[in-house]
């Protein structure tokens, strides 16, 4: 009798139509910007200083996290289905949960064999591989102790890595990702220059660290570690040994605590207040800190605060 | 000897720890004769939740921790349980969920709640401040005194002795002066000293002394003695064996109580007491069942078992070492001299060396389970149905599984799960578990998953054994996947859906014959519900079992993950020619874990899943003449668990189970209506084990009593097993 009783499926069949496009947008191949998925805030730092607008970088943990353990919650999974490229900071450091997500991601060009896969460690120069390793010894790295960002001068090869790897996916761009690079290296050589300068002081300085997250970073710097207060790596310290090292930081005047700001800041005090060192809270990734806001102000940030902590 | 007497921090926590021995063993007195040890837990969970509203809407948090607990108390001390079928130990379990449920909302609404939280809730009785230990002493003084004032009322409650001589209002303020006693008690403890040494302090004591002596006034006295004991010997073997505080003093509470069964056991006259109060801690049961089994017989049976399984272990531990070592030269080979300090950066063809060499991940996890229980044998293989259960009186091998996992080539995944087990027989058996691809480069977001598999079906049934919160399976697991879960050889397709969440739709055809699909075409020869099952053929699609889940997942927060899924399983089952069977089910998971955490803790979870199963009963004569006609049987059930990760390396959970099937059921094992309740509390010592503590109190209609048992289980696992899915 009259076209609307006709029009209502017409109607919706637009509107099923008009939902499958805006869905289906969600992979089309035309937007411009690469999307890059990092582990670790420090690897989007310097992906971002690499990539500067021609893309999108984003990290899975947070600089706060630790990033041994995280969660991979599935709203991950649905940002590696849609990343051209991912980067992690590799020698089992993601190992409890990157594997997972990655196979599940069902995204071939960020397969371990794809394009798009980057890890980031390939050219470290590694501390404390082991020659021999059972979990007797606590949670142990077989490929080596992998906080390697935390030595600047490794920085130009993580973003070396980084490099590589957009060449690959992207060609067209490559020349400028080589002048980034090449400008991200000139900046972070000036830097390593300063902060070498600034840290003089530092070099020989006695102190006990939480856990063993700082070898490159010691070894960069030249502190004097001289224990840990987690007796083996994961395994908290109980009263005897908290007692034990609280003497034994008295007697040697060791005046530094050098802790990480995700682990157990209440034994961290206690030890504080038993032995009278002072505990300097540094942070292990960009962000994990509010001050550290890239992998530059990161290195400012931890310097500052151990010289302030030193005294000097 | 005794040279932590110096470290005033030591002599601080020793203070602390008789302080809270003496206030709580005694009011534990009154916990453990009225049959609510569950109130410890539940008020500590509640004056987080006062400490969580605190944050949340900016208020002081131990005026608001304490208001909260107030309530609480009010609340429990009013609590009546007229209904012969519940205990008040249930509706307090119910609090302690709901008011864990509305501290995680609170907290996801929160910025920065979680410290908060923490900092009430996970005490060290090592790192106390002197400022805390003198509020706590001021309050246990208070509590204390009233106590003494009062405590004729008191006990006159507990007993119901003297009760004629206290009138209905006098009795109901005098509880509820109890209760609040309690509620501060427990506030102030579980900030000094954690959770577990209080609900220890709380309880041990008080059973320990009623082993050794039934008078009244010897046991306050014992009690008193067996927690300043405690106190002293705990925190003398942390600093001598260096060993953590907390879990000191509770095992040698736990140990004292031991010299108190064996002295106990001395005096017959006492044999009554000890299997009334045998199922408050597993120690006992375990010391008791044994020695009541008696048979030499079963020892030597078991020798053997555990020669054949290290037999097992030591052929796969070779395999793995031989494994390693050729990773390990491969890798030498192929590691690339590192450059020094600022190298030139170096460009890197996609196909070089890559951290990690990751040919096949082999590991092995062996979950084993002692028990007791107040049902028999035939019994307890009944209730505990699930194939991977504990089942035995004595020991049980749950599930022995070696995994074999890897990349096939850059197309595939391959993932391989041979389980090994004893079963109740004592024999030895293999099984696959599963076996299958994964496709790794699919386009649009799909995948497909082809070979041997768990059914995707709901959450909990293609998780593998060692991966549960629970010693056990849930009762509708049992029942409606089966008892080795829904799964067989078939093809399955995932689709991540192109959306801005995280959502999955799957579709799956799978073989619908054997025990591994019990509520289908199972076992012919078998039967159910009265009925014989037969030989049925594959004659169209129809004959295969499909199976569809959508499931989805939100972030009310960074600290919060939601996950739903829907889940419908439908196929032929072998009662007739025609008859089908459908299975639909519903999935909640809920978890709460600050970003900032250590090691995964701490963390709260909830998980659910309520499930319905359509059974079309064919037709059947039956061989005395009588016919059965056709009928549809709907069974029906669900279990809803909390965990809760409360310190690093301890979780307590609390799981219900509701099942029950329509018609005359009730006589049967496998439909009747049932109920259940399980807390349990799990210690990892790493990620790689684990040692948990379950009791089972269980309500099933056709055994028409309340059967108790008592689980515990340990796990290792070693080699690269892969992480779980969330």
């Amino acid at each position: 009798m009259s076209p609307t009783v006709a029009s209502p499926p017409h109607r919706l069949r637009m509107r099923t139509w008009a939902w499958l496009v805006v869905l289906t947008a969600g992979w089309s191949p035309l937007e411009a910007k690469l999307k890059i998925v990092t582990t670790t805030t420090d690897l989007a730092s310097i992906a971002q200083e690499i990539t500067q607008d021609l893309a999108d970088v984003t990290a899975i943990a947070k600089g706060f996290q630790d990033p041994h353990f995280v969660d991979p919650k599935p709203s991950f999974l649905v940002q590696l289905q849609r990343a051209d490229m991912f980067v992690m900071v590799g020698m089992d450091l993601e190992r409890a949960w990157a594997f997972d997500l990655l196979t599940n991601s069902r995204n071939a060009k960020i397969q371990p064999a794809g394009p798009g896969h980057v890890d980031a460690s390939v050219g470290i120069a590694r501390l404390q591989v082991p020659t021999a390793a059972d979990r007797t010894m606590g949670d142990i790295h077989a490929f080596g102790n992998p906080h390697y960002w935390l030595d600047p001068a490794n920085g130009a090869i993580i973003a070396g890595n980084i490099t590589a790897g957009l060449q690959r996916i992207d060609p067209a761009n490559a020349s400028t990702y080589q002048k980034n690079l090449d400008a991200f290296t000139a900046k972070l050589e000036d830097a390593v220059a300063r902060w070498t300068r600034q840290a003089a002081p530092l070099v020989g300085l006695p102190v006990v660290v939480y856990h063993d997250s700082w070898p490159y970073f010691v070894q960069r710097f030249g502190l004097d570690v001289v224990a840990f207060v987690e007796p083996k790596p994961g395994i908290p310290p109980s009263g005897r040994y908290i007692a034990e090292l609280s003497e034994t930081m008295k007697t040697r005047h060791i005046g530094v605590l050098v802790m990480t700001s995700f682990y157990d800041d209440k034994t961290a005090q206690l030890i504080s207040r038993q032995s009278g060192a002072k505990e300097v809270t540094l942070a292990q990734s960009v962000g994990g800190v509010p001050a550290a806001l890239d992998y530059f102000s990161l290195f400012d940030n931890n310097l500052a605060l151990l010289l302030d902590a030193a005294g000097k | 000897m005794f040279e932590w007497f110096q470290f005033s921090f030591m002599v601080q926590a020793l203070v602390a720890c008789v302080a809270m021995g003496l206030v709580l063993s005694y009011l534990g007195i009154h916990v453990v004769g009225r049959g609510i040890v569950f109130v410890d837990l539940a008020l500590g969970q509640i004056s987080s939740m006062g400490v969580a509203f605190a944050a949340y809407s900016g208020r002081d948090p131990v005026l608001w921790s304490m208001a909260f607990t107030v309530v609480g108390a009010v609340i429990f001390s009013g609590l009546r349980v007229t209904d012969s079928r519940l205990r008040l130990e249930a509706l307090i379990g119910i609090f302690y969920a709901a008011s864990s449920a509305l501290t995680v909302l609170l907290i996801a609404k929160t910025p920065h709640g979680d410290a908060d939280v923490q900092d009430v809730l996970f005490g060290s009785v090592l790192a106390i401040s002197p400022a805390d230990l003198r509020r706590m002493l001021v309050v246990f003084a208070v509590v204390a005194v009233l106590n003494i004032v009062l405590g004729k009322r008191f006990f006159a409650l507990t007993y119901r002795s003297g009760s004629g001589s206290l009138s209905n209002r006098g009795a109901y303020l005098t509880n509820l002066v109890f209760y609040l006693l309690l509620a501060m008690a427990i506030v102030f403890a579980i900030s000094a000293g954690g959770v577990i040494p209080v609900f220890a302090y709380l309880i041990i004591p008080p059973v320990a002394a009623a082993f050794l002596t039934r008078g009244t006034g010897m046991a306050l006295v014992l009690t008193l003695v067996v927690s300043v004991l405690g106190s002293f010997l705990g925190l003398h073997l942390s600093y001598s064996a260096d060993l953590p505080a907390g879990a000191s003093i509770v095992a040698v509470l736990g140990a004292l109580t031991l010299v108190a069964v064996g002295v106990a056991a001395l005096k017959p006259a006492i044999a009554r007491l000890r299997r009334g109060a045998g199922a408050a801690l597993l120690l006992v049961a375990l010391a008791v069942i044994p020695a009541r089994a008696g048979a030499q017989q079963d020892v030597e049976h078991l020798t053997t078992e555990l020669d054949q399984l290290k037999e097992i272990v030591s052929q796969a531990t070779a395999r793995i070492a031989a494994l390693e070592a050729e990773v390990e030269r491969l890798r030498a080979a192929q590691e690339t001299p590192a450059p020094t300090a600022l190298a030139a950066p170096v460009a890197v063809a996609p196909a070089a060396s890559r951290g990690g060499l990751r040919l096949i991940d082999i590991s092995l996890d062996g979950l084993f389970a002692g028990g007791a229980s107040s049902a028999r044998e035939p019994e307890l293989r009944a209730l505990e149905a699930g194939g991977h259960d504990p089942k035995n009186r004595g020991f049980t091998v749950q599930n022995v599984e070696l995994a074999l996992a890897g990349a096939v080539d850059p197309y595939l995944r391959g993932d391989a799960f041979l389980v090994f087990q004893i079963d109740d027989q004592g024999e030895s058996a293999v099984e696959l578990e599963e076996a299958y691809l994964t496709t790794l480069s699919l386009p649009a977001g799909l995948q497909v998953k082809a070979g041997t598999f768990f059914s995707s079906f709901g959450r909990l049934n293609s998780q593998h054994p060692h991966s549960w919160d629970f010693a056990d399976q849930p009762i509708v697991s049992s029942r409606l996947m089966g008892p080795d879960g829904l799964r067989g050889p078939g093809a399955q397709l995932n689709w991540l859906l192109p959306t801005p969440f995280f959502a999955e739709a799957s579709v799956a055809v799978q073989n619908s014959r054997g025990p591994i699909a019990q509520s289908f075409l199972s076992v012919p020869g078998e039967d159910f519900a009265g009925r014989e099952l037969f030989e049925r053929d594959v004659r169209s699609f129809d004959d295969l079992l499909s199976i569809g889940r959508f499931s989805s997942s939100f972030e009310p927060s960074d600290s919060f993950t939601i996950v739903t899924g829907a889940s419908h399983v439908a196929g032929p089952n072998a009662t007739g020619p025609d008859s089908r069977t459908k299975i639909t089910g519903l999935d909640f998971y809920g978890k709460w874990r600050p970003l900032s955490n250590q090691r995964g803790w701490p963390f709260f979870a909830i998980q659910t899943e309520i499930m319905q199963r359509d059974f079309e009963a064919a037709e059947q004569q039956l061989g005395d003449g009588s016919r059965l006609a056709r009928e549809h049987l709907t069974d029906w059930g669900a279990y809803a668990q909390a965990t809760w990760g409360f310190r690093p390396r301890w979780v307590a959970g609390l799981r219900g189970d509701w099942v029950g099937g329509d018609g005359d059921a009730s006589g049967d094992p496998v439909r009747d209506r049932r109920f259940r309740l399980s807390p349990n509390l799990t210690f990892y010592p790493s990620e790689f084990s684990k040692f948990r503590l379950q009791y089972n109190l269980d309500r099933p209609d056709h055994l028409d009593r309340t059967i108790s048992s008592l689980f515990f289980q340990f796990e290792f696992l070693y080699g690269a097993h892969g992480g779980h899915k969330f």
